[in-house]
């Protein structure tokens, strides 16, 4: 089999393995992104390999590596660039104290157990081309590594991004992320310094010229960037292709300094403009190949490079245990109790803790340029990577156990005594469960209008049935009844409109809309659909 | 949060986890790690004596070999060019070097069968000394052929190739 067709078929695999594995896992409420990163790891020695060991050798032979391995190089690369493109500084400013203490803390207590768990594993899995200095700055920045995409999607999907608890742990998220870069550069260059490959002086100035260089020379120019999308709306291909170039020069330039290839793409993408219709657009214009197509990928060519049948022995199995250990502990449990010494309440502390551990994506660039530049080795690099799996697999169900979803199920026909069942049900379950005062009052006025809207229409059915879901930051709310969709109008239907035949539907539609966040209605084959959102 | 406890808070929470840490660092600036042995090996070895074996077959076919060692700590997995069927665990405990088979294969490679390469029934074991000439690491050792009585060792020496970085296959 030639080179290309064994890559075209390498690429058929892993696409069909993560976005199998990625659906299996939204099915179990869990980011998509863990799934594809478990599928990469499944495609590797741990399980094909392990399992049917003819074929894995026939799909992802050993010399078939360099290949995978540079595409999803190159992915890494673009992906970085897109991170520190969605990356505003200007978002660590509205946080204050607590962010600050949380997100200091956050860093120092995995980074000394790990270091602490270093003192140990140095003599037992590393080697004498690697300082202990090295070992240890590194195990400590694994340890203290957050994954801000992971984190944020995590925190969209539970429609937390905007809440308090959000917002903290969101900005401690990036203040972990660009001190785990800058300690991973400095190991970068302490690791290629000891083996000679440049003068540390040459990366060292190298690196403030180019940080200097990228400020106060390329930022002013990237603007241009953005005049371009503010006149046309959107990016010509000419200037997308010298993004592109931008993006990969930056990158070999810090390669070339001795750091790696991804700092040059991060600090590139930092510099972009900021505005957020343009952040999108850059974005968007990226993202379907980095994501459907790159990042899985990287994820497998991860995967290859782990074998957790290389862990000799049982003691080694015990030695990975006490990673998870400490990597939770130290995550988890430090940002939780500088969370609760900030003043947040102990529940709201313990939601952070569990955020901030979700390493995902940026733990395995991490450690894959850990196992680069030689800094750590291969059964240490499979046991970090079951702990980036472990951690960021356990951040949701451990989110719904902190705050778990209620459910609530009815089905009757629509009337006064259906809206007086939803009202005392707000009110004392709603009450148990702590829902606030005014999103109660706001759900049942917007219930109340669904129901007296429902009742106008000509029902196939006479029930209809509803569904509620409500945990400490949303309500969810769903009707569903046989008969034609409400009207849902955006703007306050006229005087004469309400007087006419379906005036009051229309008016009804109208304050539903404005009660709830978010309002939907949909229709299919005379089955309607009505779903409700309101923030909490 | 007023700034006293703030302060406070800061100290207890930052400062004195890296006083901590300053302290594991002077903790381990005495700790040693096994000897680097990682990376590709040219190996001199001449194997005409072991003709007859499906080993011996197989590395002097294999010629010029080349070694191939991952490292993690003392622990080794050793492959003579990248063929699985030579995969072999082993250790290092100072700068002895030695394959061992107590987990009988290395990585994801299949299980041995008699007359299987070298991981059969007359597996292959490699004992070495690692030296030191100037910056470059030498290995000088033999090779056996464990249940051949008419397999003789064979001397070979080893010259390392700089290793970049660490891959694992």
């Amino acid at each position: 089999m030639s080179s290309i067709v064994l890559l075209i078929w390498q690429i058929v695999v892993i696409i069909i393995a993560a976005r199998a594995l990625g659906l299996l896992f939204r099915l179990f409420n869990q980011p998509q992104v863990i799934g594809e990163i478990t599928a990469g790891i499944l495609l590797g020695p741990s399980l094909l390999g392990w399992t049917l060991p003819k074929i894995s050798a026939v799909i992802f032979p050993p010399s078939s590596m360099g290949y995978l391995g540079t595409f999803s190089q190159l992915g890494i690369v673009i992906y970085m660039f897109m991170v520190g493109v969605d990356f505003n500084p200007k978002e660590l400013k509205t946080t204050g104290h607590a962010a600050l203490l949380t997100s200091h803390a956050s860093i120092i207590s995995p980074f000394v157990l790990g270091a602490l768990l270093g003192l140990m594993l140095y003599p037992r899995l590393s080697d004498d081309s690697v300082s202990f200095l090295a070992f240890v700055l590194f195990m400590g920045a694994a340890m203290s590594v957050t994954s801000v995409t992971v984190l944020a999607r995590i925190l969209t999907d539970r429609a937390m991004l905007r809440s308090r608890l959000g917002t903290l742990s969101y900005s401690c998220a990036i203040v972990d992320d660009i001190t785990g870069w800058c300690i991973l550069a400095y190991i970068v260059v302490l690791v290629r310094t000891e083996a000679g490959s440049k003068p540390v002086w040459v990366t060292l100035a190298g690196m403030v010229v180019f940080v200097l260089l990228m400020i106060y020379v390329a930022k002013p120019l990237v603007r241009r960037f953005y005049t371009e999308y503010e006149r046309h709306g959107q990016l010509s291909e000419y200037m997308v292709a010298a993004l592109i170039l931008f993006v990969l020069l930056s990158a070999l330039i810090t390669d070339w300094l001795g750091l790696h290839l991804v700092f040059g793409a991060f600090v590139c993408g930092v510099i972009m403009p900021k505005e957020r219709n343009f952040v999108l657009h850059v974005i968007e214009k990226f993202e379907s190949v980095t994501v459907v197509l790159l990042l899985p990928l990287y994820f497998a060519f991860t995967g290859l490079r782990m074998n957790l049948h290389s862990l000799p022995g049982s003691a080694m199995w015990l030695w990975c245990g006490a990673i998870m250990l400490v990597a939770i502990a130290g995550k988890l449990g430090g940002s939780m109790i500088a969370a609760r010494a900030a003043g947040v309440p102990w529940k709201d502390a313990a939601a952070i803790g569990t955020l901030m551990n979700t390493r995902g994506l940026t733990e395995l660039v991490f450690l894959n340029i850990g196992l680069d530049v030689g800094v750590i080795s291969p059964v240490l690099f499979s046991m970090m990577v079951l702990m980036a799996l472990v951690t960021s697999f356990m951040t949701s169900p451990m989110l719904r156990w902190i705050f778990p979803l209620r459910r609530l199920k009815l089905e009757m026909a629509p009337g006064p005594e259906t809206t007086e069942a939803v009202f005392e049900f707000m009110e004392k379950q709603g009450a148990a469960w702590g829902m606030r005062d005014e999103v109660a009052t706001k759900a049942c006025s917007a219930i109340d209008e669904v129901m007296s809207a429902i009742r106008e229409l000509p029902l196939q059915s006479p029930t209809a049935r509803m569904a509620a879901e409500f945990d400490q930051f949303k309500l969810e709310f769903e009707v569903d009844y046989e008969g034609p969709p409400l009207p849902l109008p955006e703007t306050a239907p006229s005087a004469e409109m309400i007087a006419g035949p379906l005036g009051e539907l229309a008016l009804a539609g109208f304050l539903i809309r404005q009660h709830a966040d978010e309002a939907k209605a949909t229709s299919h084959d005379g089955h309607s659909h009505v779903h409700l959102h309101f923030e909490h | 949060m007023n700034k006293g406890k703030l302060v406070r808070d800061y100290i207890l929470f930052v400062g004195v986890p890296l006083l901590f840490l300053v302290g594991i660092l002077r903790a381990g600036r005495h700790l040693t790690a096994p000897v680097a042995v990682h990376g590709d090996w040219s190996v001199q070895a001449d194997f005409a004596p072991w003709q007859g074996v499906p080993c011996g077959a197989l590395l002097i076919n294999s010629q010029p070999l080349r070694l191939r060692i991952d490292q993690s700590g003392s622990y080794l997995t050793l492959t003579l060019n990248d063929a699985p069927k030579t995969a072999l665990p082993a250790t290092i405990e100072g700068f002895s070097l030695s394959t061992t088979f107590s987990t009988g294969r290395g990585g994801n490679a299949p299980a041995p069968r008699p007359g299987d390469g070298c991981l059969g029934s007359q597996p292959l074991r490699i004992q070495a000394t690692v030296n030191q000439h100037e910056k470059q690491r030498l290995l000088a050792g033999t090779f056996n052929l464990d249940g051949c009585a008419s397999c003789p060792p064979i001397p070979f020496s080893a010259t390392r190739q700089m290793p970049t970085g660490r891959t694992q296959q």
